[in-house]
């Protein structure tokens, strides 16, 4: 196993995932509050995308000036491939564990 | 968002501090979106609470460290540090050829500043070395004596043999050593000619204390009365080729002394000087009285000892108790004695002392010569920062495209260094070259130069390019700085030429400099007028046809009845000092009811002198010949002077050293028997036939030759195997003066390097001042400026900074001229004149003009289409 991912590591993975051309820091932020009702800080948010970049698992680069932002230039992020085998690893082994969970999952 | 409603500026700023260098662009763009919606939605007070919650969040943000690491170490600037030195290797040297001009005139300046620190340093570590090469050197220590009298303090080299007698006997952790009277000397008779040696008297263990070697004979031989060990250089004088051992000496004071033994060669660095060294039997000063009881005129003896390591402290304490002994005989005499150790290592360089063996090299010496030589580097380093901020109009923009593309200040700032390092390293060469030039000159100019060698060792070699290297990045750190402050947006704009302008600081420096070469051109002009008027001072005493005859120890008397029959001189008299040469004889006066002395300066002359030097009698009669007790004296008012203002009652009585009495019968007027560099001492004309040494003869013929003859066949009649020796006196005064000389030639020396370290300054400031206005003159004449015009406009701030020079050095160098270094060369002249303050601002306004004349030419005559054309 190239790194360790952790549960919202995972979450930050994915949201950029499922926002895939548009996953810059405030639509990270707000997905993630608006889909798991977490309070998140932008100080919060940054390290955990430093800390994934480390690893390997998401790349970066910066789009174009934009006027909303007062000529500010926003930081895309993407996933990379070692992100994308590793999500699925983990996936299906907790497709796996749930497929063979002896007792019933579902919610009553 | 809003135009009107910002995110808290206190936020914002604290965040910007914090991150410093880091990349904060996408955060902030992401801080700002947030803070806009949440004031749509909440309000401004919720957005700023929001703002600076987030700001806080990231103040403790992993990701933000990260960024400020990454900006602080940036991974270009730590790896490949040799490609990125070569990379400002070949920069520099591109820039260096590409302004010729600039470099040559940098690399003079610097060579010819380094050179004199080049001399000093090489001195030092040739001092360094000195007596190294003896066995043990860093366990052999001599004994020093610090004498107090009323207050005064004096540090001797020499030891009482009292003390040091009995410290051989006693202290037990001394384990060699060794007894030396320096006052041995002997006039060898060489085939006519005479041969002055200098030498000491010593014992067998001088050869076990010191490294000095024998090539024939034995140490012992020193234990025997007449015999004596001569170095192989005195060897080779006397008898070249041939065996040295077992020859006769024939010398003046000793009659005939044998060569018993021949040192080896050995290395000059050593503090000892001598010739030819002989036994203590040899005189019979040195008697069992002469090892036990002498403690206060203990002049010239000196006492070198090895003690085992560690003991140092044991044996000071015990020497002080030893020297308990003799406290006595010098609180007779008012005085008080301290004895101290000094390692052999210590002597050279080492501190001022009085009764030196030899030739020492002193530490405060080397210090002002270290002085010296930063004086003039200093100038021209200066005038390196100078003239490279000055350039910096060419330089500003290549500053600037480094910066724009990445360059970080350290490398500006590398740059530069590397730039000013390399030019000092190549004016290293042209130094080196200037010092191998003037460095045999130099060790014949100071005393006892002839011990340095300055061998070019590896040591050397290292310690001057260290030196260079230094001088390179101290020079280098002033423009350095400047550069990397230069702002990228500001070089790179085509107006930025204006900003750079011949600033403050450059004209301070320009002024200091003006003022330096005046003040060093002042100096020579001061110097040469006071040789000028010391060599025409009207002496008081006769000068002209005068000669000096050496009677070498020959009766006087004979001599005197030979001469006057001969009716063509006018007059014959003897003394033991030529007047108007230095005089060395010191007695002391002794004041009959207390303790004190006085120390005056006698001569001992014949019945004729008084009268035969014209010398002016102001009271009482002149001397006559004849044994009187007390013996008759003639003083000079100066001595009256001093007496009284000691408070002795009977001036014209007085107690000389030894209990010996003299009674005053005649005073003459005050004269100059000194060179005029000595100021005016009390002194004694005594009889005595035996201390006669030259008979001066006034012979008045036009042919000094003939009138040479003439008395050398007088000389040979009476003395048929005693060489004739004699000169004039005008050519003995004339060599009394060759100090004077030596410090005209030092000083010329500096002042030359001086002054042409500041005009290349000077050029270097004029041809950056012309270039930098060819298009504003090529305007200028097409629209009808005269040459005077532009003269006026291009030398107009030179011609200011000067006046300002002028302001500081005249005053400054008057005062210090005038008191100090007038005094130094001449007590009795009219002081600093205006004539040479006038000429020598005259010759250096010259030198100056030349400069700025030469340049400010060569740009007006360019034709202003050449100038223009390109605009």
């Amino acid at each position: 196993m190239k790194g360790y991912i952790g549960e919202f590591e995972e979450l930050v993975l994915l949201t950029i995932a499922n926002l895939s051309k548009d996953a810059y820091g405030v639509a990270i932020l707000n997905d993630i509050s608006k889909r798991a009702n977490r309070k998140l800080s932008i100080g919060a948010l940054h390290s955990t995308l430093t800390r994934l970049e480390e690893k390997g698992y998401i790349s970066s680069y910066l789009g174009e000036p934009t006027n909303e932002r007062g000529g500010r230039r926003k930081r895309y992020f993407e996933i990379t491939d070692s992100a994308k085998a590793e999500l699925s690893n983990m996936k299906a082994l907790r497709d796996q564990l749930w497929a063979g969970s002896k007792v019933n999952l579902s919610v009553k | 968002m809003r135009a009107d409603k910002h995110p808290p500026i206190l936020a914002q700023r604290l965040l910007k501090w914090h991150a410093g260098k880091a990349d904060l662009e996408d955060i902030q763009g992401d801080l700002d979106e947030v803070y806009g919606l949440t004031l749509e939605q909440s309000g401004k007070l919720k957005a700023d609470i929001i703002y600076w919650v987030q700001v806080l969040s990231l103040l403790f943000s992993y990701g933000l460290k990260k960024r400020k690491s990454k900006a602080a170490y940036s991974s270009f600037y730590h790896k490949n540090s040799m490609t990125m030195f070569k990379n400002y290797l070949k920069i520099s040297l591109r820039n260096l050829k590409k302004q010729r001009a600039f470099t040559l005139i940098n690399v003079l300046g610097l060579s010819i500043g380094m050179s004199i620190a080049l001399l000093a340093m090489a001195m030092y570590v040739e001092l360094k070395q000195f007596d190294n090469y003896h066995p043990n050197a860093e366990d052999v220590y001599r004994v020093t004596t610090t004498v107090e009298l009323e207050g005064d303090r004096e540090k001797y080299s020499s030891s009482p043999p009292a003390l040091t007698y009995r410290m051989d006997e006693v202290i037990p952790s001394i384990y060699k050593s060794v007894h030396i009277d320096e006052s041995f000397t002997a006039l060898i008779d060489h085939h006519g000619n005479n041969i002055r040696t200098y030498g000491y008297h010593t014992e067998p263990s001088f050869f076990d204390v010191f490294a000095f070697e024998m090539e024939s004979g034995t140490p012992e031989v020193l234990n025997e009365p007449g015999k004596v060990i001569i170095t192989k250089e005195l060897a080779t004088k006397l008898f070249g080729e041939q065996e040295a051992l077992g020859k006769t000496l024939m010398t003046e004071e000793w009659g005939q002394l044998q060569v018993a033994g021949v040192l080896k060669a050995f290395p000059k660095r050593t503090h000892l000087r001598f010739d030819i060294i002989t036994g203590f039997a040899l005189s019979e000063k040195f008697d069992a009285n002469y090892q036990t009881s002498i403690w206060t005129t203990f002049t010239h003896s000196y006492y070198y000892f090895a003690i085992e390591k560690g003991k140092a402290e044991e044996v000071q304490s015990r020497m002080n108790d030893i020297g308990k002994a003799g406290l006595i005989e010098f609180q007779n005499e008012n005085r008080e004695a301290t004895y101290h150790l000094q390692s052999l290592l210590d002597i050279t360089p080492g501190e001022l002392l009085n009764d030196g063996i030899g030739i020492q090299f002193d530490m405060p010496t080397m210090l002002v010569f270290f002085g010296i030589s930063l004086l003039i580097l200093i100038p021209a380093c200066f005038n390196y920062a100078n003239m490279s901020i000055a350039i910096a109009l060419k330089r500003s923009k290549e500053v600037g495209i480094r910066k724009v593309m990445g360059s970080h200040r350290k490398h500006i700032i590398n740059q530069f260094l590397v730039e000013t390092t390399l030019i000092c390293l190549s004016s290293l060469f042209i130094s080196a070259f200037i010092f191998n030039e003037i460095k045999t000159g130099f060790a014949s100019m100071v005393a006892g130069g002839n011990a340095l060698v300055f061998d070019i060792s590896p040591t050397l070699i290292l310690v001057f390019i260290g030196f260079a290297v230094l001088t390179g990045i101290l020079t280098g750190l002033g423009p350095a700085f400047f550069f990397a402050k230069i702002s990228p947006i500001q070089a790179l704009r085509s107006d930025a030429s204006k900003k750079v302008s011949i600033s403050g600081i450059r004209k301070g420096l320009m002024v200091f400099q003006f003022t330096l070469t005046l003040g060093f051109m002042i100096g020579i002009g001061v110097l040469l007028k006071q040789y000028h008027e010391s060599r025409s001072f009207q002496l008081p005493f006769t000068t002209e046809d005068t000669f000096i005859i050496y009677t070498q120890g020959m009766e006087t008397e004979l001599l005197k009845t030979e001469l006057i029959t001969d009716s063509r001189i006018e007059a014959v008299s003897f003394s033991s000092s030529i007047p108007g040469t230095s005089l060395y004889n010191q007695v002391y006066a002794h004041h009959p009811e207390n303790q004190d002395s006085m120390r005056f300066k006698q001569v001992f002359v014949d019945d004729q002198f008084i009268n035969h030097m014209n010398l002016e009698l102001l009271w009482g009669e002149s001397l006559t010949t004849g044994a009187n007790t007390p013996e008759k004296v003639v003083v000079n008012e100066e001595m009256i002077r001093r007496l009284k203002q000691m408070n002795f009652t009977d001036t014209l009585n007085i107690l000389l050293s030894g209990g010996h009495r003299a009674h005053v019968v005649g005073i003459i007027e005050n004269y100059n028997h000194e060179p005029l560099n000595e100021s005016m001492e009390p002194m004694m004309l005594r009889i005595d036939p035996d201390q006669l040494t030259y008979c001066m003869v006034k012979l008045p013929m036009e042919n000094k030759l003939a009138a040479s003859k003439l008395l050398a066949k007088h000389w040979d009649q009476l003395f048929p195997n005693v060489p004739f020796k004699a000169t004039l006196l005008e050519t003995e005064i004339d060599n009394a003066y060759h100090f004077f000389r030596v410090g005209i030639q030092i000083f010329g020396f500096l002042a030359i390097l001086a002054i042409s370290i500041s005009c290349l300054g000077l050029l270097g400031m004029v041809i950056y001042a012309t270039e930098n206005r060819t298009k504003e003159v090529a305007i200028r004449k097409t629209l009808g400026a005269t040459k005077r015009n532009l003269y006026g406009s291009l030398a107009g701030l030179f011609l200011k900074l000067w006046a300002i020079a002028l302001l500081i050095a005249i005053p400054a160098s008057y005062l210090f001229y005038d008191n100090v270094l007038v005094s130094i060369f001449n007590k009795y002249g009219d002081g600093v004149g205006v004539l040479e303050i006038f000429l020598s601002i005259s010759v250096t306004l010259l030198l100056g003009g030349a400069a700025i004349y030469w340049q400010v030419n060569k740009i007006t005559r360019i034709n202003p289409a050449t100038n223009l054309r390109n605009d």
